[in-house]
């Protein structure tokens, strides 16, 4: 027994059929309202029919009254029934709505309504309301009355009748799976405004809120055998981002109550209307909501889990298949599904690397709907190709936890293939990626090639690795060596005379012999004798360092003795010595042959001594 | 006739080496009849360069590095060829190759840094330490040839002062030399130490240059190794150690991974 009723203003005109007659209530009574006496043309208004008593049940449908001439029918817009048992007396009221649309201005009358139960008639009163021109309708607006002082009878009696329930379609959940909670008012009585006073505490919870419509509707439930006038003010989605026991703080909302007070007096029917009813300010506060927080399983958790939780799909397209390089391609990868969508991770796009890439244009679309959140994010990547080739496009993964299975699932888009042709631009290609100094560059060609004949070098072999280069290397030393020594023998010959005369005893020697060998004649005989005397005694005197005038035969022997010359060689030199003496002073004939015999003697004794000194 | 001992030495070696030193010189003016080939191949490609046919223009300068010589020119003109026919990976090899043998010549630089804009890859190399940096551009101030003739140059040039400084004894002289042989000495040291640096590094170093189009350098050296990025043609890098056949290389900025060994050509 649903219906729904459009009420166009803010408050909540939810007009209220009260208690069914109490006591020992009439056989069947009717009773007839409309939610407003003052209506703007052409707006709609609601005309309940009320049948209680014992036998209303057994009473059939009320005939309509006639309300042509001012208005049209619009339609039912529910029936209710509530059955009550008192004092073992059952009573029930049945309620029936139907919708008018004002079509005439003026004062009007709504006849009353008419039950037949048996062969008995029984009439509501007759309601009179006003239509007036759109717009103006002074009656909408109900009278605030000031701040009333709270009643306590009346606020006992309203505690029953008025209340705030929460309702949460899950209490255990996995960490990030949504939880919806809806918080109705309940209602039996006229409540005219509400405002929300405290809003509840959700510590550990992402909200994601419904958006709530200025005008809650409005339906009609039996709970405990009481029909209420429910009313939906606010629904959320809750994601809880950690695990443990988490709980909601309660609700509380502000109402303003109309009160029909209705006592059995003689001013009864002066209170009944409603318009003379005492507003009540209540606050009523919903209960707290637990719920309970399930980590989520670590066993086959993918590494690249963000924590999406819910049910997702994943598509990836690309605008273009085969491209040329330069071309850009717009690559989408869209992420739809139920659940946390706000969490969707930005996808890991792996793109070959010699692909430019940019910045992603993100959106996203979230739709909150009766069944949870679902909707998308979309990822649009535009990916440019710099150089030619199948180029593959690795899968892009997405893990989620799927609440369905109560497992992992990741999902994995196929790999794409691109096809990059070569651009025919494709000096441009290059300069794409470059800086402005190189830029420029590129414009240059390269330098002419060499044309002078160079000198060609055999691969692999080097100046430094051949015999040349060890052969140069060595050539200074030796030539230092030399260097060095020759420069000891020149100081030597500057600072010992008789070093120097030693070194220069040969020279002078064959110079004298040279001379000597010049009178090897018959006629030179004494000369030549005389010649090869002073050669020998020459080299003596320059060997020994000593005057040569100086040196007398007999002197001879004991200073060559006393220099260690062995006596072969002395004997020798002396028997050159004394045939010299012997022929210079003794002149005797001898023969050439004998003179030239005796030149090679005395040569030959200069060099034995030489050999030795 | 035998003399004494000092002067008859020198006698003896000076007439050895008068032949040693000839036949040094003539070793250097002479070449071999190779060259003349070469020469003329030489001119050849480099017609052929000029008519535009790379081509064969390449073949003629490979022919004359396959005959096992090698020159400056011979590298820069085939780089230009290759640079030419858009192949820049060989274009970049010959030109580095060509900045081996002659590291300061400023025709090469300039060819090498427009073939290097070519290059897909921008590596960036992290900012050498000054002193570094000096001691890179020191070292590379010469080919290794010029260097060695430095080295003998300096070197001779030690060896006469030396010799001066023994012979001569004239005051002034003495005093030359003696403060121009520290310096020189100095310099001939360090010319030394750079020419074995260079030697040292001209046998152990293997710089190499990527010639496939696109190669993906991977973790491992198999082909199941995660790839870890891709390289293209005309990137230099370092080859640390090989593998059958994979070779494991480093980049300037830091980055090591595995290569086919068909990938890359050492400079």
């Amino acid at each position: 027994m649903k219906g729904k009723r459009i009420v166009p203003i803010l408050i909540l005109g939810i007009f209220l059929i009260m208690n069914a007659p109490l006591g020992l209530g009439a056989e069947i009574e009717i009773s007839a309202s409309v939610d407003r006496t003052v209506i703007g043309l052409n707006q709609p208004f609601t005309l309940t029919i009320e049948i209680s008593g014992e036998k209303a049940n057994a009473a059939g449908d009320p005939q309509l009254p006639d309300l042509s001439a001012f208005a049209s029918y619009l339609g039912s817009s529910g029936t209710s029934q509530n059955i009550q048992i008192i004092n073992g007396r059952m009573s029930v009221s049945r309620s029936f709505s139907f919708t008018y649309m004002a079509t005439a201005i003026g004062k009007f009358t709504i006849p009353a309504a008419v039950i037949k139960y048996g062969d008995r008639e029984f009439r509501s009163q007759p309601i009179n309301i006003e239509v007036v021109a759109s717009g103006q309708t002074p009656g909408t607006q109900p009278r605030r009355t000031p701040q009333p002082q709270p009643d306590q009878s009346l606020d006992a009696a309203i505690e029953d009748n008025l209340f705030l329930r929460v309702t949460a379609n899950k209490r255990r959940v996995y960490v990030n799976e949504p939880v919806i909670l809806t918080y109705k008012i309940y209602t039996r009585v006229s409540v005219t405004q509400f405002g929300i006073n405290k809003l509840p505490e959700t510590p550990g919870f992402w909200v994601e809120e419904f958006p709530g419509s200025n005008q809650p509707a409005t339906h009609e439930e039996i709970l405990d055998g009481k029909r209420y006038i429910v009313a939906e003010i606010r629904k959320m989605a809750l994601f809880p981002t950690d695990a443990g026991t988490k709980t909601v703080s309660p609700m509380s909302i502000e109402c303003d109550v109309r009160v029909q007070t209705r006592r059995r007096s003689i001013f009864d029917s002066f209170f009944d209307d409603p318009f003379f009813g005492r507003t009540v300010r209540q606050i009523v506060t919903s209960k707290p909501v637990t719920i309970e927080v399930m980590p989520l399983p670590l066993e086959g958790k993918p590494s690249d889990f963000s924590g999406l939780v819910g049910s997702f799909n994943l598509t990836v397209t690309a605008d273009k298949q085969a491209v040329k390089t330069n071309e850009a391609i717009t690559l989408n990868v869209k992420i739809s599904g139920k659940g946390n969508i706000k969490m969707i991770p930005a996808p890991r796009l792996e793109l070959p690397p010699d692909f430019e890439r940019y910045e992603p244009k993100v959106s996203e679309k979230i739709d909150r709907t009766e069944n949870g959140i679902t909707g998308y994010k979309n990822y649009e990547y535009v990916i440019i190709p710099r150089y030619p080739g199948q180029q593959r496009i690795k899968p892009v993964t997405l893990s989620y936890f799927d609440l369905g299975t109560g497992q992992y699932r990741t999902l994995r888009s196929p790999e794409m293939l691109i096809d990059v042709e070569k651009g025919s631009d494709e000096f441009m290609t290059v300069a794409t990626g470059l800086s402005k100094e190189e830029i420029r560059l590129v414009g240059k060609d390269i330098r002419f090639i060499q044309l002078a004949s160079p000198e060609f070098k055999r691969i692999g072999h080097w100046f430094y690795q051949s015999a040349y280069f060890v052969l140069i290397l060595l050539l200074p030393v030796v030539l230092i060596v030399v260097a060095a020594g020759y420069r000891r023998h020149l100081d030597k010959l500057a600072e010992n005379v008789a070093y120097a005369r030693s070194i220069r005893a040969n020279q002078m020697a064959m110079k004298r012999l040279h001379h000597a060998k010049k009178l090897l004649s018959e006629k030179t005989q004494k000369q030549f004798y005389a010649e090869v005397s002073r050669s020998l005694m020459g080299f003596l005197g320059d060997k020994f360092n000593i005057s040569a005038a100086g040196i007398i035969t007999d002197e001879v022997e004991n200073l060559m003795r006393s220099r260690g010359v062995n006596e072969a060689v002395i004997k020798q030199y002396l028997t050159c010595l004394q045939i010299c003496d012997y022929q210079r002073f003794a002149p005797a004939n001898s023969r050439l042959d004998e003179m030239q015999r005796f030149f090679e003697q005395a040569k030959q004794a200069i060099i034995e001594l030489e050999k030795i000194v | 006739m035998k003399f004494s001992f000092g002067v008859n030495m020198v006698l003896k070696w000076k007439n050895k080496l008068c032949w040693a030193l000839v036949a040094l010189l003539l070793a250097l003016v002479i070449r071999p009849v190779r060259a003349d080939h070469n020469q003329y191949l030489f001119e050849q490609a480099n017609r052929l360069y000029q008519q535009e046919q790379y081509t064969e223009a390449i073949a003629r300068y490979l022919e004359i590095i396959n005959s096992g010589y090698e020159s400056w020119q011979v590298y820069y003109n085939l780089g230009n060829a290759y640079y030419k026919s858009r192949q820049i990976g060989r274009a970049i090899l010959n030109y580095e190759r060509a900045a081996r043998l002659n590291p300061k010549n400023e025709d090469i630089q300039f060819n090498l840094q427009i073939a290097n804009l070519s290059v897909v890859d921008k590596i960036v190399i992290p900012p050498q330490f000054f002193l570094s940096r000096w001691i890179t551009t020191i070292k590379m101030l010469w080919g290794i040839e010029t260097l060695t003739f430095i080295v003998i140059g300096l070197y001779l040039l030690v060896a006469v002062l030396i010799i001066l400084y023994i012979l001569v004894r004239k005051r002034a002289i003495q005093r030359l030399v003696s403060v121009g042989l520290i310096p020189l000495v100095a310099l001939l040291l360090l010319v030394t130490i750079i020419l074995i640096v260079r030697t040292h590094d001209q046998n152990s170093v293997r710089d190499a240059i990527i010639l496939s189009d696109k190669i993906e350098v991977l973790s491992s050296p198999d082909e199941q190794g995660t790839e870890l990025f891709a390289l293209h043609e005309g990137v230099k890098v370092r080859i640390e150690d090989t593998r059958e056949n994979w070779a494991r290389i480093r980049l300037p900025d830091g980055k090591v991974g595995w290569v086919k060994r068909d990938s890359f050509e050492i400079i």
